[in-house]
């Protein structure tokens, strides 16, 4: 009311000052009174205006709020007590889904679906006896059939001069139901994702806080923290993995997988990953752990862990047969390559390098052609052919040395079908050729090479000898370091262990003393030796062996005298005799093995001679020259050794050796002996 | 099932003991045997575990009998025991499928670890040729001609059965061999002898 008494006054003051500049300031009464009603008059006509201006504001904000209340993004509704529609927006009418005009005087329930019916009936009577504001979820069918998620807001509305009604606001939430029911989708889907993944996989906020885990992981966390021996951080969700990390437990990969984590957090790094072993007591284990970061405002990581043990089993025994490839090719005195289709060199070995005084990495730049000499595009492939067909080829071929030397070497190549590659084995001959050069031309000369090159054999002959004892000392010591570490629970087999260690031993020291007598066969040391005790020392060891029913006979000249000789390297040459026989009679099935020995002196008298015979079949006459060659063998087993290191040392004691064969009647061996003078 | 054994085939009375010896007192069981004929006498295909094979022996020598085994479908692994101066003969056992060789005087850790690599492996093979042992008939069929390269229809028309039935037969195959490849399946069959892929 203050304000209008205001605004009246101010009519009246602009009324007054509209009527000064009409009339002068002073006037009698009656033109006082006229003064005063043309004031009024004037008053009232403003009055009016503002009446008039007031009103048509008036209008214009009832038009912007029915624009308001019509177009408005919420539906309204107001509904009898009856629960008729009494009034409704346009919005109200959409979402129904009925013209305005239809909708006026319908019952409100008709729109519930039948499911939300029962609920709307009982809340709507209540509302109706409270005067407080409530809200309801409820869908509405819509005329054409299909159905939309609505919530009610709604509050009695009562004045004394009508009947209360309910005003209902309605809001439709059917996309936003949408939404939030796609959001829980997509969070099902990723859970589905992350938990079908057999990686173990954490997501970290940025402080480090483990904020959502995969299955896997919590197996894992679940696995691990069974393990009373290793002291496991909390890796469950809400723990820090940071912490985690940084424990003793983790160690030193922990500290790295801290700092890498740290590092992408911070956006150092765009991903980190790590490859690290895990120490189970009962087991060694390898994961990976890749740290990816997360592309949302707040930051933070994922982490996921894969457990690569058998990778990683895998790489290291591979790493370990390739070690052992290494060590025997790079040991071998021969050369070695490793050659591919195109023949360039991928492996070559020490031995190789030394020979053509390349360096090994210049002779991994290089291919065949580069080091044979004179071999024709055909010569090659034509030995690349027989090499595929045959798997192998031994030939012989010449080389160039860097130095420019050409030298002569023997080539055993093999191929592998499976990788496509070539391994050949290469000789240096020019020792060989030299030799053979030399001993055609001098024949005195050929016996020392020849003796030379048997020496050089039988080394590599006894070396297996050695590696056996030696062999099975190794194990023997093996085991009774693993008895001895788990407390000595079998004292006898310790015993065992170590006794039969003592005697590899010394079977190992014998073979050493025999190579030794054989590298220094210039000078063996010998002593007068009393044949028939000799021969019977080398025959009773054959009575022991179980070899079957062997009858041996030994036939001696009364009376004859010492030989000058070497007791083991001769007791070595009579067994390998007696063996020869022995196996030649058995391998026909001829029972009983007949071995005679024989020692008598020669014509000259100045030499024993000590003659082996059997009951075998006797030796092809075609073989016969080639018997004492180094490798030369009948048998299917066996190194050919035996009877070129007999010759070796026979003639290293001034004697010979010889065979003699009739087909049908057995074999015979002789070798003599000088006397002792 | 019996447990799986070490078989050591050495023709020296000592290094077999001693061979032995480590391996029992590492909780190993052992069978040794004197020749390759003796351990092909007690050969069974059935009985896992791993061949500890010395290369040269009288009789039957190491390669020789790992080809007969090999030729008798056998899937146990072999390690070779060797000493210096057989290269070739190295590089052939490699390449006829020995698991490793070592050098003698055997390192007994480096023995004990390749051994447990091998019964491993071994156990692997046995776990393959069940599944592949689960297979009927016609599925072998489907499965070898699948390997040789033929389109499933060129299969049916082999086989005189439905292109259906020869997709059913090979969805089986994937299923009881556990691969997802044809490629993964070829190379299970042949290492199992079941193809020839070469």
């Amino acid at each position: 009311m203050g304000h209008s008494e205001d605004r009246n006054a101010c009519l009246r003051e602009a009324a007054e000052r509209t009527l000064e500049r009409a009339t002068p300031a002073e006037a009698p009464p009656t033109q006082r009174l006229w003064h005063e009603f043309q004031v009024h008059q004037i008053e009232l006509e403003m009055q009016n205006e503002a009446l008039r201006q007031s009103r048509i504001e008036l209008e214009r904000s009832r038009d912007r709020y029915f624009d308001l209340y019509e177009f408005s993004p919420v539906g309204y509704l107001t509904l009898t007590r009856a629960g008729l529609i009494a009034t409704a927006n346009l919005t109200a009418a959409t979402m129904i889904g009925i013209e305005r005009k239809y909708l006026l005087v319908k019952r409100f329930d008709a729109c519930v679906v039948i499911a939300d019916r029962d609920r709307w009936q009982r809340e709507f009577r209540s509302a109706f006896g409270h005067e407080t504001r409530r809200q309801l979820t409820l869908t509405l069918m819509k005329g054409d059939g299909s159905t939309r998620l609505v919530l009610l807001d709604y509050l009695r509305i009562a004045n004394d001069a009508d009947e209360p009604t309910l005003r209902v606001a309605l809001t439709d939430i059917s996309e936003r139901q949408r939404a939030i029911q796609c959001l829980s989708d997509s969070h099902v889907l990723n859970l589905a994702i992350l938990n079908s993944v057999p990686a173990e996989i954490a997501v970290l906020d940025r402080a480090g806080d483990i904020i959502a885990t995969n299955i896997a992981w919590q197996r894992y966390a679940h696995e691990n923290a069974r393990e009373p021996e290793i002291p496991v951080p909390c890796t469950n969700v809400g723990g820090n993995y940071l912490a985690a990390c940084g424990s003793g437990a983790a160690a030193h990969a922990g500290f790295e997988a801290h700092t890498g984590i740290q590092a992408v957090m911070r956006g150092q790094l765009p991903n980190f990953s790590l490859e690290y072993p895990c120490y189970a007591p009962r087991q060694r284990r390898w994961f990976s752990m890749s740290v990816t970061p997360l592309d949302m405002p707040d930051g933070g990581v994922v982490v996921a862990h894969r457990d690569i043990t058998d990778r990683k089993l895998a790489e290291l025994a591979l790493a370990r047969q390739e070690a052992q490839y290494r060590a025997v090719i790079e040991l071998a005195a021969d050369g070695v390559w490793v050659i591919d289709d195109l023949g360039r060199l991928l492996v070559v070995n020490a031995a190789y390098a030394r020979r053509s005084g390349y360096s090994h990495e210049e002779l991994l730049t290089m291919r065949i052609v580069d080091l044979e000499v004179e071999e024709s595009p055909e010569e090659a492939q034509a030995h690349m052919a027989k090499i595929r067909r045959e798997g192998s080829d031994l030939f012989e071929a010449r080389h160039r040395a860097k130095d420019g030397e050409i030298w002569p070497v023997e080539i055993h190549a093999t191929y592998s079908a499976s990788s496509g590659l070539r391994t050949a084995f290469l000789r240096d001959i020019s020792e060989r050729k030299k030799n053979r050069a030399v001993g055609l031309a001098l024949g005195t000369e050929m016996e020392n090479v020849l003796r030379v090159h048997v020496a050089r054999q039988t080394i590599a002959a006894l070396a297996h000898e050695l590696n056996q004892p030696l062999n099975a000392v190794a194990t023997y010591s093996d085991a009774a370091l693993s008895l001895l570490r788990a407390g000595n629970p079998q004292p006898d087999r310790l015993r065992h262990a170590l006794e039969s260690a003592t005697v590899q031993v010394r079977r190992a020291g014998q073979v050493v003393r025999e190579l030794l007598d054989f590298a220094s066969h210039g000078d063996v040391t010998t002593a007068a030796v009393n044949l028939k005790d000799l021969i019977r020392k080398a025959m009773s060891r054959f009575e022991r062996a179980p070899m079957g029913p062997i009858q041996d006979r030994l036939e001696l000249e009364p009376g004859m005298a010492a030989v000058n000789a070497n007791l083991t390297q001769v007791e070595k040459v009579l067994t390998i005799l007696i063996q020869n026989g022995v196996e030649a009679v058995r391998d026909t099935g001829l029972e009983p093995i007949e071995i005679t020995v024989a020692a008598r002196s020669d014509a000259a008298g100045t030499m024993a001679r000590v003659s082996v015979r059997d009951n075998g079949p006797g030796i092809d006459p075609q073989i016969l020259p080639h018997l004492f060659d180094p490798f030369f063998t009948t048998k299917a087993q066996g190194l050919g050794m035996g009877l070129s290191i007999s010759r070796a040392i026979i003639e290293a004691h001034g004697g010979q050796i010889w065979a003699e064969s009739e087909p049908g009647s057995g074999a015979v061996f002789h070798f003599t002996l000088p006397f002792a003078s | 099932m019996t447990p799986a054994t070490v078989f050591i085939v050495d023709d020296d009375a000592a290094v077999r003991d001693g061979l032995g010896m480590l391996c029992e007192v590492n909780g190993l069981s052992v069978e040794c045997h004197d020749s390759a004929e003796s351990f092909l006498g007690a050969y069974r295909p059935a009985r896992q575990g791993c061949l500890v094979l010395d290369v040269r022996m009288g009789g039957m020598s190491g390669p020789e009998l790992h080809a007969e085994l090999n030729r008798r479908g056998s899937i146990l692994p072999v390690i070779y025991l060797s000493g210096h101066g057989d290269i070739p003969l190295s590089v052939r056992a490699m390449q006829a499928g020995a698991v490793s060789f070592l050098t003698k005087p055997v390192n007994g850790d480096e023995l004990l670890a390749c051994l447990a690599q091998a019964l491993r492996e071994d156990e692997l093979r046995h776990v393959h040729a069940s599944r592949l042992a689960d297979l009927s008939t016609r599925e072998r069929e489907v499965m070898t001609l699948a390997i040789e390269g033929l389109s499933n229809k060129e299969i049916a028309r082999r086989l005189d059965i439905s292109h259906r039935t020869v997709e059913i037969h090979k969805r089986h195959v994937f299923c009881k061999t556990g691969t997802t490849s044809l490629l993964e399946l070829a190379r299970l069959a042949t290492d199992h002898g079941l193809v020839d892929t070469r």
